[in-house]
């Protein structure tokens, strides 16, 4: 079946005037069809803030670079009330932001009035005229409002933004005063034409009766502003949107307006087949009378043409003729990908490149490889590192591909196809996405690391001290992303709390070469069985130095080998355990084996695996931990052997120290 | 249905219900009462809506006494607000009765009955809305620390669904409700007199017009089967814009229907309350006292 994501790809949620900025990001509707749309007023929606912010900035250095400061601070000192200078008329505010108001309004207004008749330069005269319009707006005065709006001179640095604020205040007076039919004409102008607030043009157009509304399609000077009209209509999420175009067809089938509003009905009907809980008949329904309407506009428009192609192979599931052989080709690889069973990458690779060929510069260039790549995921071996790197390259732009775990023969595997003679297109895609780029240092770090993660020290340290000098900064040194080439702990790793310290990588490494080799000639030490297990222990997930044993720690995923050097830390603590006679000594260990007791639980039950974020969350969280902690506890035998031994260590001094430990609660 | 029923139906329909006594009352529910102050029935007059994110007092010009309602949305309840200092506040300590409208759920269950508590130490006699899924589930539900209930019976029914017969009052829905009753408060009784249309395209409910009834309609609709009509023509009725092929159903009462009601009824009371006063215009209201 084809891809029915060729629309949008996301969900969305919200004012209904927004989907349309958000969606058209990604779909594979070619810029062409829809090539005017950079004045759709509904951008501007999204971007209202910044684009007014920009405009008045602009406009301001502009009528600034005209003006001595002198004559701006003499303009400010007119005003003899701080508070009113400050807000109203301290040229920053005034310019930067809409004007807030304190005081007495009735006051301010007589202000402003002086302000404005006797105000000479331009910029400051309509800004006062605009400023008189809030101040009789907030004052209800909405029929002076509209006679002072009247009398002013339309020729007053016309093109400037300002007029815009001051028409919508015009519109919304007008309305006030239940002359709707002239205020809807007006806000229709404010949704159309205004860069700064068209969306008040949408939020403000009403009309109430037939009678209205046969009024303001009389006072339509052509068929746009009707169209415009219909347009206002349709995108109330109350209305019926294909109603509306099919009116706007009827008075203009070629009308931009009609293009957004075919496409915006298309990525609804996307969604409704997609997300939508409506009932199937229902479903049936709306994309049939859809189709109805495409099938009678097809012949007249390529959008028109390609969307009936394309919600036809939706319907029928076969793939559909239309006129456009471009958009034909388009149709045909979109049907092509999505119904594609066996991966075959060299047939999908020359189809690729051809409908890229035809689509060079487009957003559907994009969307056509990340379709590819989305498809490909589900192709390829799971777990193999084509897959990993086809999701990557679907998501590269929220994700390093280094932020991910990698194993030393997944590293092995990638440069194996980073060198491989003759690639596909696609080998080339994955490998040359460049968030995968892969350095030198890192493939050295990540071979230290797999190294250490096999205990296999001597070899870490050969490729650890290939890796530039660590210095004692703990900004370089901290630093899990992008830049991460070097490793070091700012804690102990031999101690069993947080003990604050400063081990770099070849420094750790070091330590248990040696703690190794004499554990080979003294076996039963205790002491150096314990150094050893902390070691073990601290380079894990779950240590305080994670950092030289694991490549990535997330905050929202447990990653990678997490397990082994903790069952490896177990081994020696029972060791140590063993061979010890001190209470003190003997309630250390016991106490890290009921950790490790823990940790265990947890991945036997696979607690981490499926909601490690939320699940590490409630286990430090006390108020949690009858529900979390307990029934981890109850499940272990060996905790509760190790709880119940350690009870014969009470007197001891750690014993003491750790039993007001909230963690130590959980372990009762 | 056999002879014993029968029996015992008619037994209900004799001793329960309306009686002699029965008065009649109103509600009003807009933010600036309107009320005549001529006008001769008790009026419940809500005062203060409150939910999460705003309060909003009535403004209200009537001068004869009257039973302040406060109208609470559940989710207020879910909020840190302080509920009983915005009633006392409002509504004097003096006051005969205060009538307290929320449709609780367990979760604000708790919450709502320890404000009502309060509300019961300061408050002479306090009564409290009471909705039909609130009689059958009181299990779950509870019962509201209050002197006595309103028995709210309207708007019974799944307001989006294209298949409910009648939002605002279907008695065969409302019966459901009533099966196995019994409840420990003494109740009154609550009874709609407003009508809506609910706007249906793609047999989903796109909007709501209120206080449309069937004489209403013109001959830009065709009527289907019951109270439901098909708009024939794109255009604007009744200041909302309806479209070629929207379907149209009119939830309206009559007094035939409201007679069934009070038949019905399972239980005694001595008021009924009408929802609401603005409505009253569409109905005579002799005959109202006469149900």
């Amino acid at each position: 079946m084809l891809n029915s994501y060729i629309l949008a790809c996301g969900g969305s949620s919200g004012a209904e005037i927004s989907i349309y900025k958000i969606q058209i990001d990604k779909n594979f509707i070619d810029e062409a069809l829809l090539k005017e749309d950079i004045k759709n007023p509904m951008y501007y929606y999204s971007n209202i803030k910044s684009r007014t912010y920009i405009n008045r900035k602009e406009y301001f250095l502009k009528i600034k670079s005209t003006l001595e400061d002198k004559e701006l601070d003499k303009i400010l000192n007119n005003f003899k009330d701080k508070n009113i200078q400050s807000s109203f008329f301290k040229y920053r505010d005034v310019i930067y932001k809409t004007p807030s108001y304190h005081g007495n309004l009735n006051n301010n207004l007589k202000i402003l009035k002086d302000s404005y008749e006797n105000e000479m330069i331009a910029f400051f005269k309509l800004r006062y005229a605009h400023m008189m319009c809030s101040v009789y707006h907030n004052l209800h005065r909405y029929k002076d409002e509209i006679k002072f709006i009247d009398s002013l001179d339309r020729n007053l640095l016309k093109n400037s933004i300002v007029w815009e604020w001051i028409d919508s205040f015009y519109a919304g007076a007008l309305r006030h005063e239940k002359q709707y039919v002239k205020a809807a004409y007006l806000f229709s102008k404010v949704f159309s034409t205004h860069i700064s607030d068209s969306y008040v043009g949408y939020y403000d157009f009403l009309i109430k009766t037939d009678e209205q509304w046969n009024e303001l399609l009389k006072m339509a000077q052509n068929d746009e502003e009707k169209i415009v009209f219909h347009f206002l209509r349709s995108i109330n999420p109350k209305n019926n949107k294909l109603e509306e175009l099919k009116l706007m067809t009827s008075i203009n089938k070629d009308s931009i307006w009609v293009k957004r509003l075919l496409f915006t009905i298309s990525q609804n009907i996307q969604e409704i087949i997609n997300y939508n809980d409506t009932k199937e008949e229902s479903k049936n329904k709306i994309i049939n009378d859809f189709m109805q309407y495409l099938s009678e506009y097809k012949s007249t428009n390529e959008l028109g043409d390609f969307l009936y192609g394309y919600f036809m192979q939706l319907q029928t599931k076969k793939l559909s003729t239309i006129e456009s052989v471009k958009y034909q080709k388009l149709l045909d690889y979109l049907y092509y990908i999505s119904n594609i069973k066996k991966l075959n990458e060299k047939e999908i690779s020359t189809k690729l490149q051809n409908i890229l060929e035809v689509f060079k510069t487009s957003n559907i260039n994009k969307n056509l490889k990340l379709i590819t790549m989305d498809k490909l995921s589900t192709l390829y071996e799971e777990y193999s590192l084509k897959q990993e790197l086809a999701y990557f390259y679907r998501d590269h732009y929220q994700y390093d591909f280094r932020m991910r775990y990698i194993n030393i023969d997944d590293m092995n595997n990638l440069l194996k196809l980073k060198n491989k003679p003759n690639k596909t297109y696609i080998e080339n895609l994955l490998i040359t996405s460049p968030a995968v780029k892969i350095e030198k240092d890192y493939i050295v770090l990540i071979k230290s690391i797999d190294h250490t993660q096999k205990f296999e020290f001597k070899k870490a340290l050969a490729f650890a001290k290939q890796l530039p000098d660590v210095k004692q900064n703990f900004s370089d040194v901290y630093d899990w992303g992008k830049k991460n080439r070097k490793r070091a702990s700012r804690e102990n790793p031999f101690k069993i709390d947080y003990h604050r310290g400063f081990y770099t990588q070849i420094e750790f490494l070091n330590t248990m070469i040696k703690l190794k080799e004499v554990l080979k000639v003294k076996p039963n030490s205790a002491t150096d069985n314990f150094l050893y297990a902390n070691g073990l222990y601290n380079m894990s997930f779950y240590g305080n130095s994670s950092m030289l044993g694991i490549m990535y720690k997330s905050s929202t995923a447990i990653i990678g080998n997490y397990i082994q050097s903790i069952l490896e830390a177990k081994k020696y603590y029972n060791n140590a355990l063993k061979n010890t006679n001190d209470d003190e000594f003997k309630a250390k260990i016991l106490y890290q084996l009921m950790k490790i007791d823990l940790i265990e639980t947890m991945d036997e039950i696979g607690a981490y695996k499926e909601d490690s974020y939320n699940y590490r969350s409630k286990y430090y969280d006390y108020i949690n931990y009858k529900k979390f902690v307990k029934p981890l506890i109850e499940h272990s035998t060996s905790y509760q052997q190790h709880y119940y031994d350690l009870q014969e260590y009470k007197k001891t001094k750690y014993y003491n120290s750790i039993k007001q430990c909230v963690s130590f609660e959980y372990f009762k | 249905m056999n002879i014993l029923n029968k029996l015992l139906l008619v037994f209900i329909l004799f001793f329960a219900g309306c009686n002699d006594d029965t008065t009649i009352a109103f509600y009003s529910w807009k933010t600036k009462c309107k009320i005549k102050n001529d006008f001769k029935y008790p009026m419940y007059i809500k005062v203060l809506d409150i939910s999460k994110s705003s309060t909003i007092k009535t403004s209200c010009k009537y001068k004869k006494p009257y039973t302040p309602v406060v109208y609470i949305d559940n989710n207020a309840f879910k909020s840190n607000k302080n509920i009983s200092k915005i009633v006392l506040n409002t509504i004097p300590k003096n006051t005969k009765e205060v009538q307290f409208d929320c449709d609780w759920t367990p979760s604000t269950q708790k919450k709502y009955f320890k404000f009502l508590k309060t509300m019961k130490s300061n408050y002479k006699y306090i009564s409290a809305t009471i909705r039909l899924h609130q009689i059958k589930y009181k299990k779950t539900t509870g019962i509201p620390p209050v002197h006595s209930g309103v028995l709210m019976f309207y708007n019974m029914s799944d307001f989006k669904s294209f298949d409910t017969r009648n939002y605002v009052l279907d008695i065969k829905e409302g019966q459901k409700y009533l099966t196995k009753f019994s409840y420990p408060m003494k109740l009154d009784l609550a009874l709609p007199l407003y009508s809506m249309a609910s706007v249906f395209r793609y047999n989903k409910l796109v909007k709501v017009i209120d206080d449309i009834k069937a004489k209403d309609i013109n001959k830009n609709f065709l009527k289907l089967k019951a109270n439901k009509y098909e708009v024939l023509k794109t255009h604007y009725f009744k200041t909302n814009l309806l479209y070629k092929g929207d379907i149209i159903r009119i939830d309206e009462v009559t007094v035939a229907m409201l007679k069934k009601s009070i038949d019905i009824m399972p239980f005694d009371f001595d008021k009924i309350i009408y929802f609401r006063y603005s409505n009253l215009k569409d109905w005579d209201i002799k005959e109202l006292e006469k149900l």
